[in-house]
């Protein structure tokens, strides 16, 4: 990270002046925080190298910004410790603790040009004017705002003014970025350019990021890691490509992947070829291939739940799964097929382009090829695993 | 994204001087202290006021109303109880200026309101010129009530003035010495005064009454009267009631107009609750008198004030 | 969007060429004679008192009256100076005005801020107490307080006359609304970046609600300068008096010097036009504040 923040891009200027890229490590012990009777934060423990980029995910009110808030200060927790660079800042004041914040708002001072703003870290700091001077040209420029340093946030676009408030955050050179769904406001274009190029600025600076967002493609493309929090409670830490194929439980499973997997209560039942198992679902039955119905007999188990992504399933004439098409989404490079299964669920099919795509309506058998499911235990929701 | 990115120099609290980032320099209790205490720093200067000039004279108020001020100065005052505060309430000076304030507000705030009303809605027309029109229907704000009093007392003057000559008055008593026209006189000059008030205030609710909805009035055909009082009158009812709380405070508080222009006079015909007080406190310098009468005064205002903040509670204070 | 604003506009284009109905002209008139009217009746004893500050207390007396200055004459003015001393009243009042409108903004924004935005113990309580203090206007105090002015040796003095109105209830809870309308995030931004209630306050509080502190500043200032009954009760030497006080005075010269009296009430309400002109926008929204809107 720190030859990349050297060398830069190819127009690079003089790199005098550059010092060693500043990061360090967050860690949150057994932090809750409990607002009256709500509980948003349930004992959170988690380990946050420095320079990692981690992705905080879970649905509105899962508890990730207060996480993030009570890593920046500006909530106390009920319980349990904070450290930053192995330190304990939970006495520590929000502007003593050397992180920059982005916020959802963007938060840019209305009334100050997009030079205040940026300067406004600095000047609390009381940063000389050259050197403030400096510092602004130099992260406008990278940033590509230069030329917007005299209009007010009001005068600039949405994308700008996520720019803006990422210079301000940066121009600190804090040792942790902590950002609030920094993207959730731009149109959907515009997100897809900034998440690359956040991660390219999370290469070139080498700081660590926490990023909080309900978007898990945000999640699965810019996280090194990525944290599930659900209901206060932390559900699942790794990196993308594990959090994807191997989900800690149902509502991982259910949360990640576009679109996500299909969750299915289903009976277990004997196949009556040798001890093969199979598992009656609204529709009708699918085997259950060998580990996997070993698991299932080791633990005994009479009903469990099925997971299984759009992409494992398939409009198959053969198919032992029966359903009616209720809609088709033509996405280009993709077709999502939605399909009522008797009972009334709901399951997703994708189908690459190519594949011949049923019409609304039709009733349709479906299979899982190569059986590639997932299973949860009935009870706790836990992944099954061999 | 970055052609060159700024590594510069971090810029942090390790290295500003005289800030240490050290941890435990304030504790969570310190910080929450702190935090208090700032708080406490930042409306000292408003409660202190207060506390001097508002609660303390309040309750002393209320005091001195349990004693009965001696007839002459050096004596020692003497608690009677509630027994002034029964004497002067049911006493007939009393409730005839209590009654001559009702009066004065009957006659000031409905006009008044009608008048400044009558002049939004006239000057909420899209004409040319029509800035010059609001800004002289509002220019009597600039008029203090002293101002408005002294213009007035002299217009009004028996010999030389302009107002007692067409009216018919000139050369007598004048019209501010005769018992029958002395309070609406008063209340004339009240309501001129407060006039570039209350048009200012209806101008403003006139112009938050939404266009659309006088549009699709129009649109189902109803006239311009019945669209005034149908549409515009009931959107702004809020504020109308406003002004009759204002007003009627306002009333209960007028007092530089009864001093410059009547001096309660004449025959004690202009002499309103506050112009009483004013006379038992300082030209009779009966405090306990005076202190009954400043309590008087206090609840009527603070029922109004009451009425006024049960209604705008629901629909301004927590509006948010 | 475009397309439906312009169309937006063509609509009520239609809407305004509807409303020109049949004589549109005899509308017209009677619409602007109604104005004229209102304006004449509401504008004449501010337009005779500013002409019959210019004439002559003999052409004042005349029968028929002068309605126009034919031949001005400025020295009633000067009279009103010499006479009137209210050269001494206007600066006492500009004093005592510019002070307590001063403190006023400034202790309402200090409170109103703490209300706001700083966690202090029992602040719904304190709040609710200024709040009280609307319910308890001076009138009310009138007779303590006049023995607390003695008592502190200020009677007849500059201090008698500011000090009670060093702060304001009405303000605070203008400024309480206001402030909270500042989003809480630029607050917690401001504060990673290390700037504490102070700095917050002074670098992006108040000038992100310099309407609210614009409008209650003309509202302050009108309040001041108009306050007859307490300047009478605290005062009694011509040397701290204000000008509603002066212009007392003034009334009580002989019927031989009216051009006088006019005079002295056409400067005392002249600082009050001034403000009325140039800040009639703050002016409107100050005094419809709490109305309208909140």
């Amino acid at each position: 990270m720190t030859a990349s923040a050297v060398t830069g891009g190819p127009t690079v200027s003089p790199a005098g002046g550059l010092e060693l890229p500043r990061s360090a490590s967050v860690g949150l012990e057994g932090v809750t925080k409990r607002y009256g009777d709500a509980t948003a934060v349930d004992s959170l423990t988690l380990e946050i190298t420095a320079g990692e980029f981690l992705v905080l995910l879970g649905p509105s009110g899962c508890g990730k910004t207060t996480a993030l808030r009570l890593v920046a200060g500006l909530e106390e927790p009920t319980a349990g410790l904070i450290r930053i660079d192995g330190e304990v800042v939970n006495e520590l004041d929000a502007k003593d603790r050397d992180v920059a914040m982005v916020f959802q708002s963007y938060a840019l001072y209305p009334h100050l040009n997009v030079r205040r703003n940026i300067e406004f870290p600095l000047r609390a700091r009381h940063v000389a004017a050259e050197e403030r001077d400096r510092l602004v040209a130099e992260v406008s420029a990278s940033l590509r705002i230069g030329d917007l340093l005299d209009r007010r946030p009001a005068q600039i676009s949405g994308g700008q003014r996520q720019r803006v408030a990422l210079a301000r955050a940066i121009v600190r050179r804090p040792r942790v970025f902590l950002m609030d769904e920094p993207l959730s406001n731009l149109d959907a274009q515009l997100r897809t350019e900034m998440r690359a190029e956040l991660v390219e600025l999370h290469e070139r600076l080498g700081t660590t990021i926490l990023y909080v967002t309900h978007d898990q493609v945000e999640a699965m493309t810019m996280g090194d890691r990525i944290a599930i929090l659900y209901r206060g409670v932390l559900q699942q830490v790794g990196v993308p490509q594990e959090v994807h194929d191997r989900p800690a439980n149902a509502f991982v499973a259910g949360f990640i992947g576009s679109p996500p997997m299909n969750i299915l209560r289903g009976e277990l039942a004997a196949t009556g070829i040798a001890d093969g198992l199979q598992v009656v679902l609204p529709g009708g039955a699918v085997p259950l291939p060998e580990p996997l119905a070993a698991v299932a007999r080791r633990r005994g188990l009479t009903s469990l739940i099925v997971g299984v992504r759009p992409e494992h399933v398939a409009v198959d004439p053969a198919g032992t799964l029966s359903g009616s098409v209720t809609m088709v989404e033509a996405l280009g490079h993709e077709n999502h097929v939605a399909c009522r299964l008797e009972g009334g669920k709901l399951i997703m099919v994708r189908l690459a382009t190519g594949e011949p795509v049923p019409r609304p309506g039709e009733r349709v058998t479906l299979s899982f090829p190569g059986g590639r499911l997932q299973l949860f235990d009935p009870v706790t929701e836990e992944r099954l695993d061999g | 994204m970055a052609d060159r990115v700024p590594v510069s120099a971090p810029v942090s609290g390790d290295r500003t001087p005289g800030r240490p980032a050290g941890p435990g320099r304030f504790g969570r209790l310190g910080r929450s202290l702190r935090e208090a205490v700032l708080g406490y720093l930042f409306i000292l200067p408003a409660l202190a006021v207060f506390a001097v000039f508002v609660f303390y004279p309040l309750v002393k108020t209320v005091i001195l109303g349990f004693y009965r001020t001696p007839p002459f100065p050096n004596l020692p005052s003497r608690f009677v109880g509630l027994s002034q505060y029964r004497s002067v309430i049911s006493s007939t000076a009393f409730l005839e200026s209590l009654w001559r304030t009702v009066l004065f507000v009957v006659f000031t705030v409905p006009i008044g309101l009608v008048l400044g009303l009558g002049l939004a809605v006239l000057a909420n027309q899209r004409l040319g010129g029509i800035q010059i029109f609001r800004t002289i229907f509002s220019s009597t704000v600039a008029t203090s009530v002293a101002v408005a009093s002294v213009i007035f007392y002299t217009l009004l003057n028996p010999e030389v003035g302009l107002f007692s000559y067409w009216l018919g008055h000139q050369g007598g008593a004048g019209i501010l010495n005769n018992p029958t026209l002395a309070l609406p006189a008063v209340s004339v000059v009240t309501i001129w005064q407060n006039l570039g008030f209350t048009f200012i205030l209806m101008s403003a609710a006139l112009q938050g009454v939404p266009d659309e909805l006088l549009e699709a009035a129009r649109i189902d055909g109803s006239s311009q009267w019945h669209r005034f009082w149908r549409v515009t009158l009931p959107l702004l009812s809020p504020t109308v009631f406003f002004a009759v709380v204002v007003g009627t405070i306002g009333a209960f508080q007028a007092f530089g107009q009864i001093d410059l222009l009547t001096q309660g006079g004449p025959n004690n015909h202009t002499d309103v609750l506050i112009y009483y007080l004013y006379q038992q406190a300082f030209l009779f310098n009966d405090t306990g008198v005076a202190a009954v009468l400043s309590v008087v005064l206090f609840v009527i205002l603070l029922i109004l004030t009451f009425v006024q903040f049960r209604f705008f509670e629901r629909r301004v204070f927590y509006g948010r | 969007m475009d397309g439906e604003r312009s169309g937006d506009v063509e609509r009520r284009g239609d809407v305004e060429r509807r409303r020109r109905p049949v004589g549109p002209l005899v509308r017209r008139i009677l619409r602007y004679t109604l104005l004229v009217v209102a304006a004449v009746v509401v504008a004449f004893p501010i337009y005779i008192t500013v002409v019959n500050a210019l004439l002559s207390p003999q052409q004042i007396a005349a029968r028929p009256p002068t309605l126009f200055p034919v031949h001005p004459q400025w020295g009633a003015f000067r009279s009103a100076f010499t006479l009137g001393n209210l050269g001494i009243f206007l600066r006492n009042s500009l004093l005592v005005t510019v002070a307590i409108t001063v403190a006023e903004v400034a202790t309402s924004a200090l409170a109103g801020y703490a209300f706001a935005f700083i966690r202090f113990p029992f602040s719904r309580t304190v709040f609710v107490l200024f709040l009280a203090t609307l319910m308890i206007p001076m009138e009310v105090t009138l007779v303590p307080n006049r023995e607390t002015i003695v008592a502190l040796g200020w009677f007849n003095s500059f201090p008698a006359l500011i000090v009670p109105f060093l702060a304001s209830g009405f303000g605070t809870f203008l400024f309480r609304q206001s402030f909270r309308g500042v989003p809480r995030d630029l607050h917690d931004a401001a504060r990673l970046d290390g700037y504490g209630h102070w700095r917050f306050l002074t670098r992006v509080v108040l000038p992100l609600n310099r309407p609210a502190i614009g409008a209650f500043t003309v509202f302050a200032f009108l309040g001041a300068w108009n306050q007859y009954l307490w300047p009478l009760i605290v005062t009694e030497t011509n040397g701290v008096r204000t000008v509603q006080i002066g212009l007392r005075q003034l009334q009580a010269l002989s019927i031989n010097q009216t051009n006088v009296i006019f005079a002295g009430t056409v400067l005392a309400a002249l600082p009050i036009f001034v403000i009325l002109i140039v800040f009639q926008k703050q002016l409107v929204r100050g005094l419809t504040a709490g109305a309208v809107k909140g």
